[in-house]
């Protein structure tokens, strides 16, 4: 007998029951991990009183402007160094030497450099952006095939419409498999850059409530972060199947 | 060659060849390799030639020449004003539409409806929304050819375009190729290893072996053309034997 499709639930909702059991059981102390109802409850305190949405907005702007940034550079050095031979002699040895230092490492160079304000946090998030979607955009840009380079040639195709036409649809697939990691790693570096300081925002709120041993506030932070995630990874994923129309079956 | 002198008019009407190379030369890797030696060779309007050889022969590198895709020739090379080739494998967009492969590039308002149309004439009706990638092999090529001919080019370069098709497919595409040629009579260069295909489809057979024109054979366009015509199985025999089979 093969598993029904609610099946899939089966396991979260026995294990979500599990811990709502031990917390009220108090085998599972509050200041170690709060309960589900706890949380719950605190998640609408939280949202009641307006704490959650505004610490969302601070957040979400971070990872929008650092986002952007690094999507612009992204873009501008991907298509050099995917282009052109001598764009990609000169670039790319740079970004892999940036790809090879660990992103977290130059978080204490970054607070001597920037300081301790909205600036370090940013532009963390957008090296983090940079360098995946570079990678992608740069290695998809190369292997346009040479057939279809030849067609557009041989049909004179204007440097426009070569753009438009071949260069980028051919290049997506690989671009957007890129930025999906970007966004992922865009939301993991404000995370890390909001536990190390931070007097706003989602990462200021997990980081007062572990002060006061307040878990379930924590873990309110926590949901909120991986919902961030999964909605951007979501975004993506539309783009994807809207962009790729082609690759599936039927058309429309 | 006739020789003009003072103010005397020429008595034949001389047509302007469609393609034109003099003493051309392609080599690769610094000399290393001779893929074209010393070629030279006119194409008029209307003609229809077929280029054979073994792989590696330079019939490619000719073919590329001729489509304004390699750079690196060198002599005197004139080809059409308008080539248009179709490729080995369809080299369709797959991200466009079978109608928006066809009208690539066109520009105007009438881009679409003779795209259109041109799909009717190499028979696909009906399959313009269509991906490509919802063909089949001999359906992606007509489309290839469609995209050529909408153009309407001067010259018509075929790289190997039936190569890749199954027997049967193979046949009705070869029909095809003549039906479209008598309607719109550009020059053709057909680059093959068939040679029976050679013979079939084209009036002027050249025979390439490392870079250099080794036969140049015309035939007489209204012969027959079945298969097993004595004349073509004679002609078929001496080429493969120039091919050293």
């Amino acid at each position: 007998m093969s598993p029904p499709p609610f099946a899939r639930w089966i396991s979260p909702v026995l294990l979500l029951a599990a811990w709502q059991l031990a917390s009220s059981s108090g085998l599972l102390p509050a200041s170690t991990l709060g309960s589900p109802e706890q949380i719950a409850s605190t998640a609408r305190d939280l949202i009641d009183s307006g704490q959650l949405q505004d610490a969302l907005v601070v957040s979400l702007q971070r990872v929008a402007i650092g986002v952007v940034i690094g999507i612009a550079l992204a873009i501008v050095l991907g298509a050099i160094a995917g282009l052109s031979q001598w764009g990609d002699v000169l670039i790319d040895p740079p970004m892999q030497m940036v790809k090879a230092i660990p992103l977290y490492g130059v978080v204490p160079l970054f607070i001597i450099w920037f300081g301790i304000g909205e600036a370090p946090k940013v532009i963390l998030i957008a090296l983090g952006v940079l360098v995946p979607l570079y990678l992608s955009l740069s290695a998809a840009l190369r292997d346009v095939p040479q057939g279809l380079k030849d067609v557009a040639t041989t049909l004179r195709l204007s440097r426009w419409e070569r753009a438009r036409r071949l260069i980028i649809p051919a290049a997506l697939p690989g671009t957007l498999v890129g930025l999906r990691l970007s966004l992922a790693v865009a939301w993991l570096v404000l995370i890390v850059s909001e536990t190390i300081n931070a007097d706003r925002g989602i990462g200021f709120i997990i980081n007062n409530a572990r002060n006061f041993l307040q878990t379930d506030v924590v873990v309110v932070g926590l949901l909120t972060y991986a919902f961030l995630g999964v909605f951007t990874d979501f975004l993506v994923r539309l783009l994807e199947r809207r962009a790729l129309r082609w690759q599936g079956g039927v058309r429309r | 060659m006739t020789l003009l002198h003072g103010h005397e008019q020429p008595t034949e009407v001389f047509v302007t060849p469609t393609v034109s190379l003099r003493h051309v030369n392609r080599v690769f890797d610094g000399g290393a390799i001779v893929a074209l030696d010393d070629v030279t060779l006119d194409i008029l309007p209307g003609e229809r030639v077929a280029v054979i050889g073994r792989s590696g022969s330079g019939k490619s590198t000719m073919l590329r020449a001729l489509a304004g895709l390699d750079r690196g020739v060198t002599g005197e090379v004139r080809t059409g004003s308008r080539p248009a080739v179709v490729f080995q494998d369809a080299q369709l967009f797959p991200w466009l539409s079978v109608l928006d492969n066809v009208a690539l590039g066109l520009k105007g308002s009438g881009a679409k409806p003779r795209a259109r149309h041109m799909l009717s004439e190499v028979g696909l009706a009906g399959r313009e929304d269509a991906w490509p990638r919802q063909l089949s092999g001999g359906q992606r090529q007509r489309v290839s050819l469609a995209r050529a001919l909408v153009r309407e080019p001067d010259l018509l370069l075929l790289d190997e375009p039936f190569s890749a098709l199954d027997a049967l497919t193979r046949v009705s595409a070869h029909a095809l190729v003549s039906e479209l040629w008598v309607r719109y009579r550009p020059a053709l260069l057909l680059v093959t290893h068939d040679v029976e295909e050679a013979l079939l489809i084209t009036d002027r057979v050249l025979v390439i072996e490392d870079g250099r024109v080794i036969e140049d054979r015309r035939l007489d366009p209204n012969r027959s053309r079945r298969r097993d015509d004595p004349e073509l199985v004679r002609c078929r025999t001496e080429l493969l034997h120039l091919l050293g089979v």
